[in-house]
């Protein structure tokens, strides 16, 4: 009722004006009201008002009338932030066709209000995104980029590129995520996940090169960061560039010589440079051993360390007596004392094979491993009791 | 305005720690049979079968089921023995075993026809090789076993002389001389 009753008031307001002929004089109590409305906090009022306002003929081409809406909406939009009602979408059009208007007398202060209204969007879309809204977060942080780019002063824009890029990669949007991360490079904005997520992507998209490149720019950048590092030591596996990782994943042991995870890395590292470079089999036999024991040393009950050094021994035997004394035209003696190595061997492997045996019995490559070693070392009790698990597994 | 951000702090992980390959040759439980394999082409060479016994194909004969036998044939079809072909024959029964049958491998399941392969070849420089506990005593002439966890052989060096089949000294120092 109440508002009814201010409602007749305007337009009975505007109506005597009219038929007065004193046309401006309505036109600057109309506004006026508004602006009275506004700093009593009476949003409602303000809101029913400059809605007239920028109905009535009177008013409509006035630039105060629409620098009023948009600064009105506004605060509609702060003190109803969640309301459904889209204000300041409302707001930005009024503000824009403030600023589209020949005078200019209310144009700086149109944009002061809208680069408040677009933080306000930057700000929802940091708040979406350090909720895991990421699409939510993207398509608000594009709004502000929308925005920002265009401006002289861009406060804020390479962060927005960035969380927007960020966004994008956790939402598997490869291409898009590669643009705003390369834009915010432009920016010179600068961040560890940055490098590191770029160069995955240049990755899957087969630009090895350039993957590598951005991780060792990281790398540069931030010479501390462990996950940088991490990531090319990875990258380098990936890319089978087996003794530059060799290099990196020792350097990394270097500063942090208890990581037990980035010891098994390694190993794998060995075992792959071992695979490749033949005439080196048995500095990265040695290599490999070591570490594993070293893995070992800190996490006695790690199941894949346990695993490789075992699986490792074994191998080892095998290969020697399949690859080395496929040379049947081996000495004797020379024969003999292969064999001596062989059993040792297998007998070193057993602990680390019945270790993983106890932690995960249905492991049938150990259980074969082992009855190869008791086979070849004929103790029979055992070869029995690892083929009848391994019966128990074929049912 | 207040901006905020928060900084979101992520940890790498490692993708690519790999298990050790198991080096698996089809069947598991070969390197022992390997090493026996390399054994009897070691006594090739370390034997010395009578004139008699040089010419034509080098028999290696298999009496029973041995386990062996992929990887004696594996070592046939690599290696010959100055210059004559081995040839790997299975016999079903003690009477299929022919007179030029140079190496004889019986198997363990078969180990009770040794008196009787003893018999029938007693006049044959037919090197008798088995694989049990006690059968170097009992008359082969290599008995594969095991000493220190180690696989090696005996030797019964008499039973060597009553077949006119002479042996390296090389033999007697790897062997174990029953």
């Amino acid at each position: 009722m109440v508002r009814y009753i201010f409602t007749i008031k305007i337009a009975f307001a505007f109506l005597l004006g009219i038929l007065g002929g004193q046309q401006a004089g309505a036109q600057v109590i109309l506004l006026d009201r508004v602006t009275e409305y506004l700093q009593n906090d009476q949003l409602q009022q303000a809101r029913d008002a400059i809605d007239l306002a920028t109905e009535n003929e009177a008013t409509k081409g006035d630039q105060r009338t629409w620098y009023l809406k948009g600064f009105t909406y506004k605060e509609l939009y702060n003190a109803h932030p969640d309301s459904s009602a889209d204000f300041r979408d409302t707001a930005l059009q009024a503000l824009e066709k403030c600023q589209a208007m020949d005078d200019t007398t209310f144009t700086g202060d149109c944009s002061q209000v809208m680069s408040y209204i677009y933080t306000t969007y930057f700000n929802d879309a940091v708040e979406a995104f350090n909720s895991q809204r990421y699409q939510g977060a993207l398509d608000t942080f594009q709004i502000y980029i929308d925005y920002i780019e265009t401006k002289e002063e861009q406060p804020n824009y390479a962060e927005a590129l960035y969380y927007a890029g960020f966004a994008s990669y956790i939402l598997e949007k490869d291409q898009q995520a590669r643009e705003y991360y390369e834009g915010a490079l432009e920016k010179e904005f600068y961040k560890p996940l940055l490098y590191d997520n770029l160069s995955t992507i240049y990755q899957e998209q087969g630009e090895e090169t350039l993957a590598l490149e951005m991780i060792r720019k990281g790398r540069d950048r931030y010479p501390e960061n462990n996950n940088l590092h991490i990531s090319l030591i990875n990258l380098l596996l990936a890319q089978e560039k087996y003794f530059e990782a060799e290099k990196e994943v020792e350097s990394y042991l270097e500063k942090d010589p208890q990581n037990v995870e980035v010891m098994l890395v390694a190993g794998t590292i060995y075992g792959q440079i071992a695979a490749m470079d033949t005439t080196n089999n048995q500095k990265y036999f040695q290599k490999r051993k070591r570490i594993y024991e070293k893995a070992l040393a800190e996490q006695p009950d790690n199941p894949t360390a346990n695993y490789n050094l075992g699986i490792l021994l074994y191998n080892k035997s095998v290969d020697l007596i399949n690859n080395d004394a496929e040379n049947y035209e081996m000495d004797l003696g020379a024969f003999n004392q292969l064999l001596n190595r062989c059993t040792n061997l297998f007998k070193e492997a057993i602990p680390y094979l019945t270790k993983v045996r106890e932690m995960d019995p249905a492991n049938r490559k150990t259980l074969k491993a082992l009855e190869n070693i008791y086979h070849y070392l004929n103790r029979k009790q055992e070869l029995a009791n690892v083929r009848q698990q391994l019966d128990s597994l074929d049912k | 305005m207040k901006i905020k951000i928060y900084i979101i702090f992520l940890t790498a992980i490692f993708g690519m720690i790999s298990a050790e390959q198991l080096n698996a040759q089809g069947g598991v439980v070969e390197s022992r049979h390997k090493v026996y394999s390399i054994y009897l082409y070691n006594f090739t060479k370390y034997i010395q079968w009578p004139d008699s016994n040089k010419s034509g194909d080098f028999i290696i004969g298999i009496l029973g089921d041995t386990g062996m036998e992929n990887e004696i044939k594996a070592m046939a079809k690599k290696k010959n023995v100055n210059g004559r072909k081995i040839n790997v024959t299975n016999y079903a029964s003690v009477d299929e075993i022919k007179e030029n049958c140079n190496i004889l491998v019986i198997a363990n399941s078969s180990s009770n026809l040794l008196s009787d392969v003893l018999k029938a070849t007693a006049n044959q420089p037919t090197l008798i090789v088995t694989n049990k506990d006690g059968l170097g005593r009992y008359g082969s002439l290599i008995n594969f076993v095991t000493q220190n966890d180690k696989p090696t052989f005996e030797l019964n060096l008499s039973a060597f002389e009553k077949r006119d089949l002479n042996l390296a000294q090389q033999l007697k120092t790897i062997g174990i001389v029953l």
